[in-house]
């Protein structure tokens, strides 16, 4: 079938107001939120139903064009930016809440709903979705899915593969199965649960049973403000060795509360070098031993000043600081480049040290915000992307910034996914047999690699351009092990 | 058959010497579904349970890897059967990082000993499958058999860190890290975690651990019918409170139970949930639970102490008929919607 042929099958599935193909509009979905690669798409098409997924999967399958699926695009490992020449489907339209049943305490929505949307529908009768990611107003459920995405508040209640009971999804051979099951005990492999976090390279969600979690009966917002780092993280890994659970523990070093102070003014002390936002939650009873718990930890390890939120605004107060971080970051470096390294929490100081003489090593500012309680760490090297060769440069730094966290005995990704972003370092994360299960796994599924070729695994083949223009072919050369 | 047997006998007792026993004399008690292996093989260690596959893939013949057993009524017939892999010999502790709440334990550790050895530092793995003292680490996570106390904890494959697996083949893979946090690759532990034994044999494991609860302590309420039951069951779970397991039990549960564990629970349909806090919010969730309990029709609340409460949570946890038995009993696990159990049960009951 030539192109145009393609296109129009395409378009009998959609309509033709929901495909685009005007280069001005594909390249509009050229990355997600991480910039520094592109990836023009030949088509993009918006369905509205699993049916006409099903029948766009079988469309690209007969013509042999790889598939790209896209939620918000608030991916940050390159997962949704397209293979060129690749067909980018959207799920802008696919938005509808299908179910809630709280009786039940679940809710079916189609892959497309915004995350917060659903919360914010639920809210009003005492539940709520509980996966939050910061991106929480933009992404969508079934990028979460895709992403296993974490937040804040997964400290407590988990990812987002805890909150996915099924899944509908259609298969690269255009069958739609549908993966768990309402209940908790689905028999047979938890093929759900492989599928979640896969990053659409095994299929296309399209619709999703997920939990909904009672509000909590009461919260408490405190701020723990340090003039050590070192004495952040200790207290953070020491919260942890009493085995109190907070709903929440981040991280955010001094340049983090400089540029936050200086765009919101959420009250942080800009003389200390580091700060904890500790959220409790639950029974006013069980959560008050745990305060006195958890002030003691921050006072034994030096904590400059210990505040609990008094009123519901000093609480959001609080929390906005943490919410604006990365958009504060414009104000102190024309771009940054954030990395999601995760670590055993006992070594967050350890790790923290060394990106500091990472940072000195390339003369790149490294600040950090992060999911401290989870040890999730959140990197940012910034950076000036229009300097000649910068990017490059960045890129190489934050390699070195994952290797020391594989060094504590880590792991290059705690939420955001490989993408094709971290897919050079996998072969220092798994040896050579662990990486060729994995491959064959994905093989057995997708046999054609139809499905966002060259994201997750190692793959000479497929090489995105670099943004600013440079040829540093990612894949290629330069392989460090 | 015979020659195979010997040729993968002969290699491996060159291979590997004492860290392989073999043995044709115990076979009987590794009988699956009324067929019987040829030979029962226990590695020492993670290297020799690699030269068995590899000798046993050379040989071709069927193995079956074999924890403590308790799953063995579970699912078809294999259709053939030569090897039984014993973990019996690969039961230690490997490290306990208790700062970190993780413990790194061999494949054969029992639950039970995985319990003591948490336990001893106020922590928990919070497992709770039938049977703990014969069931295996391994095998609970790999049948991701959960317990009552799921509903606290989560299910058994959420408490998998790391996995170190071998294949049919031969060859070692590690899966995961020593983080609670990771989404680096495809998931394989969940992958194989349900997969029973037949994806790869799992030889250690890193398991995550809560901060065990300070006390412990369980309440109970006579219902006229399965229906109320479940309804104020669904209360509770609508509620702010967070109990560590919540079990509707009928009549013959109930009357089984009291000879198992000196509990008795007041019928003909309890419903008995246990808390677990510090001393404040213990007492005010027990006292809130009553409270549901008895606006929701509930009569004779009970109240069980911590050691009661223990007693009767093993008890819960281990399916009728108390010690594990080849006996001729059917069970069914079900799940569904909660408003549908009632339904089930009803089903259930009738079909019996
Ligand atoms: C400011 C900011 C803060 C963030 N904070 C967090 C955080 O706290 N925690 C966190 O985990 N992440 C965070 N992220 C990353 C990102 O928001 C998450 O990864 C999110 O899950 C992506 O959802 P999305 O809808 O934007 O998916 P996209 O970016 O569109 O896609 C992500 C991946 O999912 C695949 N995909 C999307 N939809 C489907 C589908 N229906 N079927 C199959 N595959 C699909 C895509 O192909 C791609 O590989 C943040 C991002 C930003 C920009």
């Amino acid at each position: 079938m030539d192109s145009a042929g393609f296109i129009q099958k395409l378009t009998d599935v959609v309509g033709e107001q929901f495909i685009h193909t005007e280069p001005v509009a594909l390249r509009t979905y050229d990355c997600d939120a991480l910039t520094i690669y592109k990836g023009v798409p030949s088509a993009v098409v918006l369905p509205e139903s699993t049916e006409e997924v099903r029948r766009i999967v079988e469309i690209c399958r007969e013509c042999h064009v790889p598939l790209i699926a896209r939620g918000a695009g608030t991916g940050l490992s390159g997962g949704a930016t397209p293979l060129p020449g690749g067909v980018l489907v959207v799920f802008t339209r696919m938005n509808r809440i299908l179910e809630i049943d709280y009786e039940n305490h679940l809710a079916r929505v189609q892959t497309g709903v915004v995350n917060l949307h659903l919360t914010k529908k639920t809210l009003p009768h005492g539940f709520h979705y509980a996966p939050d990611p910061s991106s929480q107003a933009a992404c969508t459920i079934g990028g979460n899915a895709a992403e296993n995405a974490g937040g804040a508040h997964c400290l407590k209640y988990g990812m987002t593969t805890n909150h996915v009971l099924e899944m509908t999804v259609v298969l690269p051979s255009g069958e739609v199965v549908h993966l768990g099951a309402d209940g908790e005990d689905a028999p047979g492999l938890d093929l759900r649960g492989f599928f979640i976090g896969s990053e659409g390279t095994f299929a296309i969600i399209t619709e999703l049973t997920v939990r909904l979690t009672p509000n909590p009966e009461s919260v408490r917002t405190m701020l723990a403000c340090f003039s050590q780092v070192g004495d952040a993280c200790r207290t953070v890994s020491d919260v942890i060795a009493t085995g109190a659970v907070p709903a929440a523990m981040e991280l955010m070093d001094r340049y983090t509360i400089e540029a936050v102070e200086t765009v919101v003014q959420a009250g942080y002390p800009r003389n200390a070098e580091a700060v904890l936002l500790i959220e409790l939650d639950g029974l006013p009873s069980s959560i008050k031993p745990l305060e006195t718990l958890i002030r003691d930890v921050c006072e034994k390890n030096n904590c400059s000043s210990f505040r609990i939120a008094q009123t519901e605004e000093e609480r959001e107060n609080l929390w906005m600081g943490r919410k604006k971080a990365f958009g504060a970051f414009g104000v102190i470096a024309p771009a940054y480049y954030c990395l999601d390294g995760t670590v055993p929490r006992s070594k967050l100081a350890q790790v923290l040290e060394e990106f500091e003489e990472i940072s000195a090593r390339y003369g790149l500012r490294i600040t950090n915000v992060f999911h401290a309680g989870d040890g999730s760490l959140h990197p940012n090297v910034l950076f000036d992307d229009q300097a000649p060769g910068e990017t490059e440069r960045v890129i190489e730094c934050g390699a070195e910034v994952l290797r020391a966290c594989i060094r504590a005995g880590g792991v290059l990704s705690g939420e955001h996914g490989i993408g094709l972003e971290k897919i050079r370092e996998m072969k220092e994360q798994f040896d050579e047999p662990t990486l060729g299960i994995m491959e064959r796994v994905r093989d057995a599924v997708d046999q054609d690699g139809l499905m966002n070729p060259g994201k997750i695994m190692p793959d000479e083949e497929h090489i995105f351009p670099l943004a600013s223009g440079g040829a540093l072919a990612r894949m290629g050369g330069g392989m460090t092990k | 058959m015979a020659n195979k047997l010997d040729s993968f006998a002969r290699s491996l007792e060159a291979d590997s010497g004492d860290a392989v026993s073999l043995s044709d004399g115990r076979v009987a008690s590794f009988r699956l579904s009324g067929m019987t292996p040829s030979v029962v093989v226990s590695p020492a260690d993670h290297e020799a349970l690699c030269r068995v596959l590899t000798r046993a893939n050379e040989a071709g013949l069927a193995v079956f890897p074999w924890g403590g057993g308790t799953g063995r009524g579970t699912g078809y017939a294999p259709f053939r059967y030569d090897v039984a892999l014993s973990l019996e010999r690969m039961s230690k502790a490997v490290e306990f990082l208790k700062d970190d709440l993780t413990a790194v334990v061999q494949a054969g550790m029992s639950v039970e000993d995985l319990n003591r050895l948490t336990g001893a530092e106020g922590q928990t793995a919070g497992l709770d499958p039938p049977h703990p003292g014969t069931s295996t680490v391994g095998g609970t996570i790999i049948a991701d058999r959960s317990g009552p106390m799921r509903v606290r904890w989560g299910k058994a494959r959420d408490r998998v860190m790391r996995m170190k697996v071998v294949l049919a083949n031969g060859e070692t893979h590690t899966y995961g890290a020593l983080v609670v946090k990771n989404v680096t690759g495809y998931d394989m532990n969940r992958l194989l975690s349900g997969s029973w034994g037949t994806l790869a044999v799992v030889t250690e494991l890193a398991i995550r651990l809560y901060k065990a609860p300070d006390r412990i302590e369980a309440r109970a309420a006579s219902f006229s019918s399965t229906d109320a039951a479940f309804k104020a069951a669904r209360a509770l779970t609508a509620s702010p409170l967070m109990p560590v397991w919540a079990e509707v039990v009928d009549a013959a549960r109930i009357a089984a139970l009291a000879p198992e564990c000196g509990v008795a629970l007041p019928g003909p349909v309890s419903l008995v949930a246990s808390f677990g806090d510090f001393e404040e919010g213990l007492n005010d969730q027990l006292a809130r639970f009553e409270e549901i309990l008895a606006k929701e029709g509930g009569d004779d609340i009970l109240r069980f102490d911590d050691k009661q409460t223990a007693r009767l949570g093993r008890a819960l946890a281990d399916p009728p008929g108390g010690e594990f038995s080849d006996s001729e009993a059917l069970a069914f696990r079900a799940s569904g919607r909660l408003d549908q159990l009632p339904r089930f049960a009803e089903a259930a009951r009738r079909a019996a």
